[in-house]
């Protein structure tokens, strides 16, 4: 049990450090269309002296920061002062445009928040008094965006699946001409729908907490190999390894001793 | 002092689901480390989407073709490909009177590359027709 912990403990910032490398390299080629404000779109937050803020090569350095500081994420006398940088950074960002936001974004943001108050020598695996409210954040906020979905047609008639794989066109190339119609994804609609509403139920028992975190990072992984959202699902998925607690991991090793277990008297028998 | 790290956690934590139930509007600096819901299916201003943008692009041959705006399509434009920055919000509140918007449209759909080229351009949203956008060519 305590391995799957301390791999968490060890390795679940290495995530955070390649998920922070990916886009800031990423996005630092398409700066200028970003937060230059010069497009006539009215995409920019206008703020006094943004005129002299927005500087496209301010933002390139602050972007050059921001992959610095994630690779500093890594040492952990400097973390704290990485994390308080980020937050800082990206807030800036976001008056700029306010536009420039995923959805995992803020998942992440608010883990490098809750990282904050963790004690040096504990680095990232948090105290009970930091995981509980980032667990009850977590699982709340999965409920809130299901109810909001409940309030669109494009989820409620059930064929959100198949109508966002086919005409939105984000499938990975491997997958092209797929059939997405199939009735399957009909139900899996509605099974994504109903993981996101019920999530805040894994709060309320550990058994529960074993089947939405499952679930929920099924979803992200599934997310993540057949479509191109790459920095939405990889960024969540990071937030759900932060996410995992020792009853989850107690029963996936439970599971692993009992399946080795039958593994072995299989073997005992073909001998 | 941990009882109240546990609640200023909390607190920063919901600030922007507790905006969106009291305000019915998000608030942008409560997202910098606030997760709440914007995903495909509502605006960024947390009310439902239900209506996606369409394009109908008629070309001077006859064809016609659809288009749904993503990622993809602003990528394959070679334009801001960031699906961030969609200007759903300049044509969400979509008078067509507007310079942007004929800005937009004239750069995504009207650029004249041989002897097919796109008379005009039909805008839904969702299922309503909303505007005819014919192309200009100098």
């Amino acid at each position: 049990m305590n391995s799957l912990l301390r791999f968490k403990s060890t390795y679940a910032i290495y995530g955070v450090v390649i998920y922070g490398l990916f886009t800031s390299i990423r996005d630092f080629f398409y700066i200028e269309e970003i937060f230059s404000c010069t497009k006539g779109y009215n995409l920019c937050h206008r703020l006094p002296l943004s005129e002299l803020f927005t500087n496209t090569y301010i933002v390139q350095f602050l972007f050059i920061l921001k992959a610095v500081l994630f690779i500093l994420l890594l040492y952990k006398p400097y973390r704290k002062m990485a994390l308080v940088s980020h937050i800082l950074i990206l807030s800036y960002l976001f008056f700029i445009n306010r536009f420039f936001y995923t959805p995992e974004m803020a998942y992440l943001h608010f883990l490098f928040f809750c990282l904050l108050f963790c004690p040096k020598e504990e680095g990232e695996f948090m105290p009970s008094y930091v995981f509980k409210p980032f667990e009850i954040v977590v699982y709340l906020s999965y409920t809130f965006s299901g109810y909001f979905k409940m309030n669109s047609l494009f989820w409620m008639d059930g064929w959100f699946l198949t109508r966002f794989l086919t005409n939105n066109q984000v499938v990975l190339p491997y997958l092209d001409g797929y059939d997405w119609t199939s009735s399957i994804f009909y139900y899996l609609s509605f099974f994504v729908l109903s993981l996101e509403l019920f999530a805040v139920m894994a709060l309320f028992s550990p058994m529960l907490k074993v089947i939405f975190w499952t679930g929920l990072t099924l979803m992200h992984v599934t997310i993540f190999v057949i479509t191109d959202l790459t920095e939405v699902s990889f960024g969540m998925i990071v937030t759900h390894l932060f996410l995992l607690d020792s009853s989850t991991v107690e029963f996936y090793s439970l599971l692993k001793t009992k399946i080795s277990n039958l593994w072995s008297v299989k073997k005992v028998e073909a001998s | 002092m941990e009882r109240l790290t546990f609640f200023l956690i909390l607190i920063v934590g919901s600030s922007s689901m507790v905006g969106l139930i009291i305000f019915k509007e998000r608030f942008f600096l409560t997202d910098v480390v606030s997760p709440s819901p914007v995903v495909f299916s509502y605006n960024v201003k947390g009310k439902p989407l239900n209506k996606p943008h369409k394009f109908k692009k008629y070309y001077n041959d006859g064809e016609v073709v659809t288009v749904v705006v993503n990622k993809r399509l602003y990528r394959s434009l070679g334009w801001n490909h960031h699906y961030k920055i969609l200007p759903t919000r300049t044509l969400k509140r979509a008078r067509f009177d507007r310079e942007n918007t004929h800005h937009i449209l004239q750069n995504f759909f009207c650029k004249k590359k041989s002897n097919r080229f796109i008379k005009n351009v039909e805008v839904y949203k969702g299922p309503k027709f909303i505007v005819n956008y014919e192309c200009e060519y100098e």
